[in-house]
């Protein structure tokens, strides 16, 4: 719903108010805002009238916490036009959208080690979308919230395990063994 | 004839296949990245840190660093909901446009570190300086960080607006 408030556009999403001449959010959004509530949301129509309260980190709510409930996403973006991919198939890679997470560990990935990296470069993701290409799809995993650290120091140190075989085993596929071996089922996302 | 001509077709195709796996076989990287608004969110610089090919990040290795300046744009998302007989199988957050803008800088650097991260602060809306630094070798900046583990130089960066040619430069120092 679009409206015009103190002379300036104001574009309502759910609960919250997007400027898009200010290019800021005017409010957080207390219904939809990303994490927790899309999960709470989730379990509540799909587990009926009395939702788990802690299926959100794994029914382990004494190991593993979630303080902010927020958590992790599996993102899809198209590839560039560039050498190798020339623009097939989508790149995918890990989002860690926690408020607290630092600056320079918000995105995960495996890429080409040659170029200019501006291929698979500064994605966006849920709560930074400063430079999310247009058609960035991120979907939210399942039980990641509280086991955010692990998931992406175990990417650090194992996404780029593997030969590289497109379709097979390439960043789509090794985005999803990190979060496999950490207990999680990876959400759908399209390939193409 | 025919024959002939696609088992070559064929051979041609399974050994570009084959070459182009085997070449990329130990060429591809681990990258983390992420970005930085300016105090007036005018701009924004994002840092990707590519690891060492065939490389855990995590290894003390030569890694490169890519730093764009950039203004900043609006951004815009919604929600996309796949139902299936009623029930919600997936919510997805979904960019509907990107930034088109020009990077008002863009630097490329090759460092030596393990686990490497960066911290960018900007004095104020022109100025900015990039602390790009690790743990030390086999230290894991999710364990430091918890365990209060100093943090170690590899390198300082600084920038600033240069009003003139309405880019930002590299500085030598401060």
């Amino acid at each position: 719903m679009k409206a015009i408030l103190h002379g300036v556009e104001v574009i309502q999403e759910h609960d919250a108010n997007n400027a898009p001449s200010l290019q800021r959010w005017l409010n957080r959004d207390p219904v939809e805002d990303w994490g927790f509530v899309i999960l709470a949301r989730r379990i509540t129509l799909n587990g009926g009238v009395d939702p788990n309260p802690y299926a959100f980190d794994g029914n382990t709510p004494l190991n593993d916490i979630d303080a902010r409930g927020l958590s992790i996403w599996f993102c899809t973006v198209p590839t560039s036009r560039g050498f190798p991919l020339f623009g097939v198939g989508r790149h995918g890679y890990l989002w860690d959208d926690r408020s607290d997470t630092p600056n320079d560990k918000r995105e995960c990935g495996e890429e080409g080690c040659s170029g200019s990296g501006k291929h698979s470069s500064h994605n966006g993701g849920p709560g930074d979308w400063k430079d999310a290409k247009s058609g960035t799809i991120c979907t939210i995993v399942d039980g990641s919230a509280g086991k955010e650290d692990k998931i992406m120091k175990y990417c650090g140190t194992h996404i780029n395990r593997g030969i590289w075989v497109p379709g097979l085993d390439d960043c789509q596929s090794k985005s999803r063994k990190c979060l496999k071996n950490n207990g999680l089922n990876p959400p759908p996302a399209q390939r193409f | 004839m025919i024959v002939g001509r696609s088992k070559i077709m064929r051979c041609l195709f399974i050994g570009l296949f084959i070459s182009t796996v085997a070449g990329f076989s130990g060429c591809t990287s681990t990258y983390t990245s992420g970005s930085e608004e300016s105090p007036n969110r005018k701009y924004v610089v994002f840092v990707h840190v590519r690891g060492a090919g065939g490389r855990p990040y995590i290894d003390q290795t030569r890694k490169a660093v890519f730093i764009s300046i950039e203004a900043e744009s609006a951004r815009r998302s919604m929600i996309v909901t796949n139902y299936q007989n009623g029930s919600i199988i997936s919510e997805s957050v979904v960019a509907v446009s990107g930034k088109t803008s020009k990077p008002l800088l863009q630097k490329k650097y090759h460092i030596r570190g393990a686990d490497v991260c960066w911290d960018a602060s900007w004095q104020n809306d022109k100025k900015l300086n990039i602390f790009v630094y690790d743990y030390g070798p086999g230290q894991s900046s999710y364990d430091a960080r918890k365990n209060g583990v100093s943090k170690h130089e590899l390198r300082t960066l600084y920038y600033s607006f240069n009003s003139n040619s309405g880019r930002f430069v590299e500085q030598s120092n401060k």
